[in-house]
Order: C-alpha cells, then structure tokens, then sequence
C-alpha cells in the first residue's frame, strides 16, 4: 500500500502533529469545524496559545488545512474500506507515535462518507431529483375549448446540485447566531444549487414512465450490470 | 376568435342567430360555391383544414385558386379557418354546424362539403385545440441510461453504484422531432421513491375513475 499523497509543504504544516494525542484531537476536532463552518481564527489563537511553544495561529490554521488534505487524500486515494488504513498511516507519517496515528485514523474514517459524497461527485454536478409535489387537475373549459374533460397530472420536481441527501444534512447546520452576511451568502448558494420545474402529463403518459423506469430499475439487478459495477469497483 | 366587436353595416343586414361569426367571416364563406368554383371550393377547404390541423405542413401551391380573385380566396381561407375553430370551441357537432350555415343561405354544395369535413376531422380538431393555450410543458416521454464511473478528475476510483441517468420530454407534434424538458440523475433507492411516487398518482387516478 503506498503512502498517501501530500506536497512538501502539507507535510511541514503536519509537524504539528509530533505532540501528544489529546492535543492532536484538538486539531482533528478543529478539522471538522472548518469543514462545517469555515476557519476560526479565535479557535486557532487560542489553541496557539495553548501550545506556547512560539507557534502562531497562522500554523495553527496551516495545520487544520493540511488535516483536510489529508483526509480529502485518504478518502481520494483509498476507495476500498477494507484497505488497512492504519498501515497507510504509518507509511506516511512514520515519525508518529502510535496514539497519534490512532486519533489520525478515526479522524479519516469518522468523515469519510461526508467527504467521499462530496469529492466523488465534485467534478461534473448533474442534478439529482430529491422531491416531487403532484396535483390531479381536471380542466374544464378554455378559451379554445369551451367544453372540456382533461385530466391532467401536474407536478412540480425539486431539482439539487448538492451530491448526496446525506451531506445536505451533515450542512444543515444551526442557523442561529450568524451574521445576516453569512445567511445571504448561503441562501445565494442554496438558489444557485437549487431548481424546481412545473411540468405536467397525461395518465397514459404516466402509466408509460412507471413502465419505463421499472424497466430501468429492473435492468440495474441483472447480474450482467452488478458484474460490471462490481468488476469497476 | 374571428369574433367582431363592433356592428357592421353588413352584420345588420344579414344577421347572424348565434352572433359569433363576424361579417368579413360570412362574406368569405358566402364566395365558396361562388366566385370560386366548386372545385376549387372543396380544395380551399382541404387546404384550409390542413392549414388549421398542421400550421408547419407544406401545402402544394394551388396557383389556380388565387388566379382570378386572390383577395376573395384568401378571405374564404380565413373563414373557413374560424368557422372550423370556433364550431369546435363551443362543441357543435355537424347537424349544427349545418344549421348554423343553412341560416346564412350559403351555397348548397359548400354547406354539404364544409360539413362532411368538418364531421370526418371533428376528433383532429379537438385534439388540435387541446393544445392551445397555456400549459406547463408535457411529458409523454423518458428516456434512461445507467451509467457507473470508473474514474474522475477528483476521485481516484469508483463509487461503486450505479446511477441513472432520467430524461424527461415530448416530441413535437409537427416533426416529431424530441425535446428534452428536464433531465437529472439518481440512484436505485431514489429511483424506486420516484416510481413509488408516480405510483401513488396513478393510484389515485384510478380512484377518481371509478367513483
């Protein structure tokens, strides 16, 4: 299993990590605050303090960032959940002691799933359907048709960029407390990721998609296509 | 519609029972069998329903029929046209249709063949108006692929599902030609939620049928 992938540069903010474990979980839990709520430098001050030995919170921070490149690196490189990731930690960083290597291996695996959806579908953002409201319309009159009996399904799809539902929950965080800055920003993101679109069918129509899209599903099962996905895993 | 606001001096004195043919629509109707031949009369009228039927069909030029007197021809298209789309807006069948131009003392043989058109293209004119107006765009047809990466600019291996690639359009009336309204992917759980939606709407569909 070969190391993991990290510049020179990643690798001299990482010196960080060369202290005792509880103080390398700081780090991590600092790691997972700036993948939820971006940097905070108080925390990076403090902890520099804490430190005390002459480092600042500028490497503080470097250090926080190196983390998550090392995480995107682990998630990135090692797809297989069965690959000893402790192993590979230990070739990468083989000054670390043990304890440290065990934090930096839970800290890898707790955020895998949230980092994977996000990196595995960061490329190319199709969108994905995550809801549908429907109404049953009778239309009755028009001005073309003065008499009339259409039924018609209408329905309204609610399209998002955002990769997986999982991480939209993960970013579903306490709204309370920010700054009306920050809640434009974000609800900017949301409408920039978002789309919804009003379409409509008949019920032959809909009898075909239904049959159309079992077929689909069904298709998905064979054994044929599980070989393939399983051969290209 | 073709229908005329304002009194005409002509409407005055020919008037209309049900008041919803303007007068330019009845001196139009009234050349047919006239100032234009029968022949012609009941190429005009073919014309004419294709026309209202398939707005971007290719008609054969019919040189004759303008020939002589264009602007009559091209009133009587016009008629022919509003007669076809306001007797199908107000649902008359062809019994009425023919009572309604009998008490315009048209000619005799364009009564009988604006009526039998009209009968024989009843369905494709309904159908046709259907499509009038305002509608959120129609799906009639999906469209699917599964597809599975094997690799990405930032990932390194595969995610190991396969995903579904959905898309959703009609195809065009007049080429046949497909659209795409909306496409969008998902994977198997979020497939089976949206056939278990669509399913409910049929559902319901069918409970509305039957009470």
């Amino acid at each position: 299993m070969s190391s993991l992938r990290l510049s020179q540069q990643q690798r001299d903010h990482l010196t960080l990590l060369q202290r005792h474990s509880s103080d390398v979980v700081e780090l991590c839990k600092s790691a997972f605050d700036y993948l939820i709520n971006g940097p905070n430098p108080d925390r990076y001050e403090a902890l520099a303090k804490k430190y005390s030995d002459s480092e600042s919170p500028e490497a503080v921070q470097q250090a926080v960032e190196a983390l998550i490149s090392l995480l995107i690196s682990a998630t990135t490189r090692v797809g297989s959940s069965t690959v000893n990731m402790q192993a590979t930690l230990r070739q990468t960083f083989p000054d670390l002691g043990e304890d440290v290597l065990e934090v930096l291996e839970q800290f890898v695996t707790s955020k895998r799933n949230f980092v994977e959806g996000s990196i595995k579908s960061a490329n190319i953002r199709a969108y994905r359907l995550v809801n549908l409201d429907w109404r049953l319309e009778v239309r009755t009159a028009s001005r073309s048709l003065l008499k009339k009996c259409q039924v018609v399904v209408t329905m309204k799809l609610y399209l998002h960029t955002e990769p997986k539902n999982e991480n939209r929950e993960l970013l579903a965080v306490d709204m309370s407390g920010r700054s009306e800055q920050e809640l434009k920003a974000m609800q900017e993101d949301e409408r920039l990721h978002r789309k919804d679109m009003l379409v409509q069918t008949d019920v032959s129509s809909l009898v075909h998609m239904i049959k159309t899209l079992e077929d689909a599903l069904a298709e998905s099962k064979t054994r044929r296509i599980r070989n393939i996905v399983e051969g290209i895993h | 519609m073709a229908t005329s606001p304002g009194r005409s001096p002509a409407l005055d004195a020919d008037p209309e029972p049900s008041g919803l043919l303007s007068a330019t629509v009845v001196a139009g109707l009234k050349n047919l069998g006239g100032i234009i031949s029968p022949p012609l009369t009941k190429l005009l009228i073919a014309n004419s329903l294709k026309l209202t039927l398939h707005p971007d069909a290719t008609i054969a030029p019919v040189p004759e029929l303008y020939a002589s007197n264009a602007a009559c021809a091209k009133q009587s298209e016009y008629a022919v046209v509003t007669l076809y789309a306001l007797a199908t807006k107000h649902g008359w069948d062809g019994l009425q249709l023919r009572q309604q131009l009998e008490q315009l003392a048209l000619d005799a043989g364009a009564v009988d063949e604006l009526s039998r058109v009209f009968e024989d293209n009843r369905k494709e004119l309904i159908l046709r108006q259907l499509q009038l107006g305002h509608s959120f765009p129609h799906i009639t047809d999906i469209q699917w692929r599964i597809v599975c990466d094997v690799k990405s600019s930032t990932s390194d291996c595969s995610t190991g599902v396969a995903n579904f690639h959905i898309n959703l359009g009609n195809f065009r009336p007049s080429s046949g030609e497909r659209e795409t309204i909306v496409e969008f992917i998902c994977n198997a759980e979020e497939l089976q939620s949206l056939i278990n939606r669509l399913k409910e709407i049929e559902r319901h569909c069918h409970h509305m049928a039957v009470a």
